[in-house]
């Protein structure tokens, strides 16, 4: 498995801190309602001339209705697209309908023409649309201890099914506030089981906790969730 | 093992520990006066931790200045000798459980600190080539520059001189210390290097970290089995040393860190770099049912961090108890 740190666009000491904690590669975190970020075309280039793998883009500050969701996401992807990005991470709208085939019709057309990957979270998803996905080259970021993949002694099991499923592009492990190793989600579990099912894509930590006094983007907590991640994968081999 | 922090009575720092999630501290001595640390002085920072949920089970170190006459042997070790019994009774009287000390006459080498590792990343390093040009400008590695101790050497002192010391240190504050209920864990020297500036350092191997166990056969006094230290040592396997002290219960505390190389050069470098196989330590010491703390040790400098380097000790806590919980809930 692949381990990524979310930086955010434009922050360098956040690429730095990422190369010196030992990321395989970073999601970069785009604000679409940022008026500073203008445009994804320098993005891969400015991960790769830092030294480090861009996993992904993950699109923040998008619209909460669908329609100007899927108009913002679709031309995100043709921006990604001709930008070198190859998946762009990021939240569906609050929606009432249920029919995510119809309603994604557009932006699984726009992803298959572009070759970019859109990888949705999962804790974002109704039950139903979920078990629906992967469509096309939408697929799914699974959120481990988020709803409906809560922390729970069945939560590896559930990991393990969607890889067999397919149509899994990343995996988040979400502390919800807490440092991970400190709440109820057994990490070290699900990665085993990810493992066993076959699993070897991106992995990476929630959003940061925030420990004691820190910079607004929480570095001591991502370092520690970082670190954290590391181990767990330093110790697969040798559990099997 | 419990994870460990070091850290100050600072509010800031307790927060920084609790947050995240670890309850066993390491702290340094309070002041003397005149030679002795009063037992009142560790109560009221005992029960300041225990305020906070905090257990002050470790203090590290026992503070040279109150015994740098005895390690270097002279006149004055009987008058220190007496200051640090009555010390250590008073550690007891806290009921603090152990008693970190070193037998480093010169205290720790370094030779840089620089910019040279991952991404960027600041390295403490060791070379004894550069050493030998630095001089007594090594000394100041531990902050001891204005004290006077560590200072330059009167004189040299060889190694049975230094062993000569530490026997007589140690046959006359052992039984104080299993009196006292207080366990005594000896660090090792860092740099392990066979002498500085024509003074022996003699805790350099784990046979001579053997000798220390067998000079006073008692189950008060072991070993702060420092990994970093001893992963310097030249032809130490660590695991092993692992196993054959902790093997004996003589760890009586331990440091979590990884370097690569050994003497006559080497650096501090990230957890999951260096040349220790950090899973199978764990696994060691989970082997010699080591239930005592096991302190994050210093490491590298990260972008941005604060003069305690907390985003340095964050990333190493999480690797530390992402490797315990993976062995201990996969069985491995």
């Amino acid at each position: 498995m692949k381990l990524a740190l979310t930086v955010r666009y434009g922050y360098d000491e956040e690429l730095i801190f990422a190369q010196q904690l030992g990321a395989d590669a970073v999601v970069v975190r785009f604000d679409l309602g940022d008026p500073q970020d203008t445009a994804l075309s320098p993005v891969a280039h400015r991960v790769q001339i830092a030294g480090l793998q861009l996993a992904g883009v993950e699109l923040t500050g998008m619209p909460d209705t669908f329609q100007p969701w899927s108009d913002g996401l679709t031309g995100a992807l043709v921006a990604a697209g001709s930008a070198g990005v190859d998946r762009l991470f990021c939240a569906s709208p609050t929606r009432q309908s249920t029919d995510l085939a119809e309603d994604l019709e557009a932006v699984m057309a726009t992803a298959a023409e572009t070759g970019v990957n859109v990888c949705l979270d999962s804790s974002r998803l109704l039950a139903e649309e979920l078990a629906w996905l992967p469509a096309g080259d939408v697929h799914v970021e699974l959120a481990m201890g988020s709803a409906p993949l809560l922390a729970g002694a069945d939560l590896p099991a559930q990991g393990a099914d969607r890889i067999r499923a397919g149509g899994i592009s990343g995996v988040r492990f979400d502390g919800n506030g807490q440092p991970l190793g400190i709440g109820p989600l057994d990490v070290p579990a699900c990665i085993a089981a990810l493992a066993a099912a076959g699993y070897d894509g991106l992995i990476r930590a929630g959003a940061a906790p925030l420990l004691g006094e820190d910079d607004d983007w929480n570095p001591k907590g991502a370092a520690n969730d970082l670190g954290y991640l590391r181990a767990v994968l330093q110790s697969l081999p040798q559990r099997s | 093992m419990r994870i460990g922090l070091q850290t100050s009575e600072s509010e800031e720092n307790i927060a920084f520990v609790r947050s995240l999630g670890v309850t066993d501290v390491v702290c340094g001595m309070p002041a003397d006066i005149d030679g002795v640390v009063p037992a009142q002085a560790f109560e009221q920072r005992r029960d300041h931790f225990a305020e906070h949920g905090l257990d002050w089970g470790v203090i590290e170190n026992l503070s040279p200045t109150l015994y740098d006459e005895i390690m270097f042997g002279t006149p004055e070790r009987e008058r220190q000798l007496e200051g640090v019994c009555r010390t250590i009774e008073n550690i007891g009287k806290a009921g603090i459980a152990v008693l970190q000390y070193q037998w480093m006459l010169l205290g720790g080498l370094r030779t840089e600190y620089s910019p040279t590792g991952r991404g960027g990343a600041r390295y403490p390093k060791f070379d004894e080539a550069i050493a030998s040009h630095m001089a007594a400008a090594c000394l100041d590695w531990m902050g001891g520059g204005r004290h006077r101790y560590p200072h330059v050497p009167d004189r040299p002192l060889s190694s049975e001189e230094v062993w000569a010391n530490l026997e007589w240190f140690l046959k006359a504050v052992v039984p104080v210390a299993e009196s006292a209920g207080v366990r005594l864990a000896a660090h090792p020297d860092d740099a392990p290097v066979p002498e500085y500036l024509g003074v022996a350092r003699i805790l350099i191997s784990i046979d001579n970290l053997q000798r220390v166990i067998d000079t006073v056969p008692s189950p008060n006094n072991g070993i702060g089995f420092c990994m970093g230290t001893i992963g310097t040592m030249a032809d130490t396997d660590v695991i092993d040393a692992i196993r054959r002290i902790g093997g004996q219960g003589k760890v009586f505390f331990a440091h979590f860190r990884n370097p690569r190389g050994t003497v006559p050069a080497f650096e501090e470098v990230f957890p999951d770099e260096g040349d220790i196989d950090m899973v199978a330590a764990v696994s060691a010491w989970n082997d010699v049912s080591f239930d005592g703390v096991i302190r994050i040790d210093h490491c590298p400098g990260v972008v941005g961090d604060n003069p305690r380097a907390d985003r340095s000790f964050a990333f190493q806590v999480g690797y530390l108890r992402g490797l315990v919980q993976s062995l201990e809930r996969m069985g491995a």
